[in-house]
């Protein structure tokens, strides 16, 4: 059976906000370009953010996630990028193709002379009793229940890990009509920024640090949270209906790995990632990374990877020669540098740049 | 089922709900409500069926985790196309979806008699 096969120049795998920043910066130099996504809508997680974003202009300050979403898409569409909605990545081959399913089962391979992967992060959690209880689900879970399908993930919920997913989250659910009863935290302090975890004191919201999810407890669906007090040494319980974790996320990056691209382990930024170069070129020529699956950081530090991917892109198609990419890139990385400053990114500041002189290859 | 109604009407960020088309679906042989083109997992929950089945080998109820297409928990049995993840599937009027119990989807009588393609042996209706 022979497949169906299409080229373009270059192939732009995730439609989130690295993604749509990369395809729409390499169009403005004249690159033909698709995107694929397997969601049904662009914007990837801003989609289900409800909160303004802070930040530069160029990172859309003020706007809410999915306002930036609709920005992103429009300027994207706007400079002639095709956008392929439904569209799941398959396979990413060693002779370069992608094998792309659409929604009604269809598949064809797509040849494109260079791609940027913006696949984004998952989830990562952990087994502890009663894990795989209904009612027990990831934090991001819960916001693409409430924020997306307007269905409430619970009336009394527990949320574990204060870093600005579970933060964020917590507060969305308030929005949403639950109640939150607690946000856990195992370490000594809350992990997110402090604007966030503000929010939800301002609400009443406890935060309990030094606190370790211990078991979720329940008789066919969630009925209590239980968490060792690790200072007291007592149990503490809740009664709920919903626990979200939030306890991490891990890059996307299987098709990196099944194109070939060197892969490097750095745990500050979420795990195995693709290695890549200052200007997000991974180890084979063509292939770029850009965003969560690049290494799990913000979504204004996405747009302007993506942007610097999608310079690189230009500048491997011939579109953009060495000096104009210089210029181009130096504003980029200039506003990246700044992003990494801020307090929280310190360590994944440090990874990257560890990877960049080439230590822990 | 648990009869909730965790829907969200109106929310001080979103706004009232964007209209959609009310619709009925059938959950192992009984028919409820839904609305058209929401995933199959967010009707389920919205009626309060957070357990979508149970595990293949230790038959521990399970649900909806990810709710982004990742982690399989939420695979549920729809006549017509078979094992589909049920946070990646529209809904669509007239949908005939079966929660799993260990390993095989709810159907009275047989279970051998599912089609590998998802429609089931006969053709008759398991209203």
């Amino acid at each position: 059976m022979s497949l169906r096969r299409e080229s373009t120049e270059l192939a732009v795998v995730g439609a989130g906000p690295a993604g749509l920043c990369a395809a729409t910066t390499a169009a403005r130099y004249g690159a033909s370009v698709v995107v694929l996504d397997e969601n049904p809508y662009t914007g990837g997680q801003l989609r289900k953010q409800i909160h303004r974003f802070f930040g530069s202009g160029h990172h859309y300050a003020g706007m809410r996630g999915y306002e930036i979403a609709e920005a992103l898409e429009g300027e994207a569409r706007e400079e002639g990028v095709v956008i392929r909605l439904g569209s799941v990545v398959q396979g990413f081959f060693p002779t370069g193709e992608l094998m792309v399913e659409e929604e009604e089962g269809e598949v064809y391979l797509l040849e494109p002379e260079a791609v940027i992967l913006c696949t984004g992060a998952v989830e990562r959690s952990f087994p502890f009793p009663g894990w795989t209880l209904p009612g027990v689900m990831g934090a991001g879970a819960a916001q693409t229940l409430m924020n997306l399908h307007r269905v409430l993930p619970g009336r009394r919920v527990v949320v574990a890990g204060s870093g600005n997913v579970g933060l964020i989250v917590a507060y969305q659910l308030l929005q949403a009509g639950a109640e939150v009863l607690a946000v856990l935290e195992v370490s000594d302090r809350v992990g997110g920024y402090r604007v966030h975890e503000l929010k939800l004191r301002r609400e009443g919201v406890p935060i309990y640090l030094r606190h370790r999810l211990s078991a979720a407890l329940g008789d066919g669906r969630l009925e209590a949270v239980v968490a060792l007090d690790l200072e007291g040494g007592v149990y503490r319980r809740w009664r709920v209906d919903c626990l979200c974790l939030a306890t991490g996320m891990s890059p996307l990056t299987e098709l990196a790995a099944m194109r070939g691209c060197r892969m490097v382990r750095l745990p500050e930024l979420g795990g195995l990632l693709p290695w890549h170069d200052r200007g997000l070129a991974t180890s084979v020529p063509g292939v770029y990374v850009a965003g969560d699956a690049s290494g799990v950081e913000e979504a204004s530090v996405a747009m302007d990877e993506g942007r610097l991917a999608g310079l690189g892109a230009a500048r491997f198609l011939g579109l953009l020669d060495e000096d104009g990419y210089s210029s181009a890139a130096h504003e980029v990385k200039k506003r990246l540098t700044i992003l990494r400053a801020s307090p929280g990114a310190e360590e994944k500041r440090r990874a990257k740049e560890g990877m960049w002189r080439g230590e822990g290859a | 089922m648990a009869g909730e109604d965790l829907r969200i009407e109106d929310h001080p960020v979103l706004g009232a709900a964007a209209p959609a088309r009310k619709v009925n679906i059938w959950l192992d042989g009984k028919p409820i409500p839904a609305r058209e083109g929401e995933p199959l997992a967010a009707a389920l929950y919205a009626l309060g069926v957070r357990r979508l089945g149970l595990s293949p080998r230790r038959r521990e109820p399970r649900g909806a985790f990810c709710m982004v297409g990742k982690c399989s928990e939420c695979l549920v049995f729809v006549e017509g196309r078979g094992s589909v993840r049920a946070c990646r599937t529209p809904v669509e009027e007239g949908m005939r979806v079966w929660r799993y119990e260990g390993g095989r989807p709810l159907f009275p009588g047989n279970a051998r008699d599912i089609d590998p393609r998802g429609g089931l042996r006969g053709g008759e209706g398991l209203g």
